[in-house]
């Protein structure tokens, strides 16, 4: 049954990770002020996406060892110290930002004071992790993101102009640093590092084994990111119908959750915060474990929430620190929106350092054996190292020049 | 030292520790090498933990490195190796080795909330 039924993973992550709460900000801005011009960086990055998390999980079911385990052990202490600790400081940041984005929903639909929120939402986390198994966490939080699939419906009724939206597919340049910013935010939000730490090290929890689940590990890469892709679009698209003609520039979540009501009325509204709720709580969940995962690995510490707490005390603290961490951060009164912006364009730095040991050992016959990459694999894998090094290079003079997109 | 033993020491390094029991237990973080200029070198001990690891960072990190995750440093004897692939395989566990500790005095706290016991 496991076998048909086990795309959880694959959906919390690409929910959780393709559609958290900087890309419901980014595509809904991109939306806003572009049309439906910058489709084509989302489809880019869905690609890549899809192509690393199939290649990081094929990784770990072969070799049972997730991303950062490899990465120390590839790249050397030295710059594995460097990844350790870009990715460290984003996953805090990113976390901080979603579960201040839990508090954030939770406040519109409730109209309750926002900072009041907080502690309550970070104490729900913690609560949610503690007590639920690993498979239930993924359940619950995948399939109820999935409520965003009501702006799919929402873009589809607002009849979108085909031969605009068509347009917007094909990959193009303008001369805008507003529009370079957003496109490059967009594929970096999408390819955002603890996304393929959380789905390879969800596969060693799963138990996945070669050769069986090799299959299963491709349908959920491809199936759970290719409809996080297919949410983000959908998110251009009706805030290309309903903010992009009337010239609103959203900055706040409320924003993104209008768009659904304004299609589909306060149903669409109702199905659009649950969607948002728990694919941004369950961002929460990934970041939080992802910084864990990766200390862990980085040290050589058991992890695993498959083991009882006490099995990897060490990893059990390390998250519950994380979680305080974020809270303290979002506390200070910071904008989650404002720092998943951040996080976004601060991942850039971890990114190269990440998929690059990712792609050479799955490209390795002496680790991977008869599951090595095949030649389409290996092309398409330093085709997106190159798109990973143009972003890389760009993100930090565009976030400058463009002051955060804000022109 | 010979070519094919300084590669094993490079190959060493980073490699992660796994006890009897299956567990991990640390990693290869620095190597112990005896022996004299003109006589062949050899590998007597794998160094684990973070008065190893810490040694390696930039000297800024050091001080940070030390007050998060303590100085302990765990000597394991070449004899208990058992088996050197994609992970080093140890012979005994990680507590008999002395590996454990980080992780005994975190289980003590964890032990403290409660459910933890489930």
């Amino acid at each position: 049954m496991r076998k048909y039924l086990g795309v959880a993973l694959g959906v919390l992550s690409a929910i959780g990770g393709f559609v958290d709460i900087g890309d419901l900000v980014f595509t809904t801005s991109a939306g806003a002020l572009f049309g439906y011009q910058l489709i084509w960086a989302v489809i880019l990055s869905v690609l890549g996406i899809v192509v690393f998390a199939e290649m990081s999980g094929r990784v770990a079911t072969v070799t049972k060892r997730p991303v950062f385990s490899i990465v120390r052990q590839r790249m050397g202490f030295g710059l594995a110290l460097v990844t350790l600790i870009g990715s460290e400081i984003v996953n805090i940041l990113t976390l901080a930002a979603e579960a201040g984005g839990v508090a954030l929903v939770i406040s519109l639909l409730f109209n309750v004071s926002y900072p009041a929120l907080l502690a309550p939402a970070f104490l729900c986390l913690a609560l949610v992790i503690w007590i639920t198994p690993f498979e239930w966490i993924e359940r619950i939080f995948g399939y109820l993101g999935l409520g965003l699939v009501v702006y799919l419906v929402a873009a589809i009724n607002l009849h979108p102009n085909l031969g605009d939206a068509a347009g917007g597919l094909v990959p193009h340049l303008q001369s805008s640093a507003t529009y370079l910013y957003f496109a490059v935010g967009l594929v970096a939000a999408g390819l955002m590092p603890y996304e393929v730490y959380f789905y390879s090290s969800g596969t060693v929890e799963e138990g996945w084994k070669a050769p069986g689940d090799l299959r299963l590990n491709r349908i959920n890469a491809i199936l759970g990111f290719g409809l996080g892709g297919i949410l983000s679009i959908s998110l251009i698209a009706v805030a290309a119908q309903v903010f992009h003609p009337i010239g609103v520039q959203p900055e706040f979540l409320g924003t993104t959750m209008l768009g659904a009501q304004a299609s589909l009325g306060t149903a669409g509204l109702v199905l659009a915060s649950v969607g948002i709720l728990f694919a941004v709580g369950g961002a929460a969940i990934d970041t939080c474990f992802s910084g864990a995962y990766t200390l862990a690995q980085f040290l050589g510490w058991e992890w695993g929430k498959y083991r009882h707490p006490q099995g990897a005390p060490r990893f059990t603290i390390t998250w519950m620190v994380l979680l305080g961490l974020g809270l303290v951060i979002v506390s200070t009164g910071v904008d989650p929106v404002i720092v998943t912006e951040y996080a976004v364009i601060g991942s850039v730095v971890a990114l190269p350092l990440t998929y690059l040991p990712v792609l050479l050992i799955a490209s390795d016959p002496k680790y991977m054996g008869e599951h090595v990459n095949g030649g389409f694999a290996r092309a398409v894998g330093w085709f997106y190292m190159g798109v990973i090094a143009i972003v890389a290079v760009a993100a930090l003079p565009l976030l400058v020049i463009t002051n955060a997109g804000s022109g | 030292m010979r070519e094919d033993q300084f590669e094993v020491a490079y190959r060493l390094l980073d490699t992660e520790l796994i006890d009897s029991d299956g567990r991990r237990c640390g990693r290869v973080d620095d190597v112990e090498i005896e022996g004299e200029p003109g006589s062949p070198a050899q590998v007597t001990a794998i160094l684990s933990g973070p008065g190893a690891f810490s040694a390696r960072m930039p000297r800024l990190l050091r001080p940070l490195s030390a007050r998060l995750f303590g100085e302990d440093l765990v000597r394991v004897p070449w004899d208990a190796v058992e088996d050197i692939a994609e992970v080093v395989r140890l012979k005994h566990s990680g507590q008999e080795l002395g590996l454990g500790s980080g992780d005994m005095a975190a289980a003590r706290i964890v032990a403290r909330i409660p459910g933890s016991q489930r």
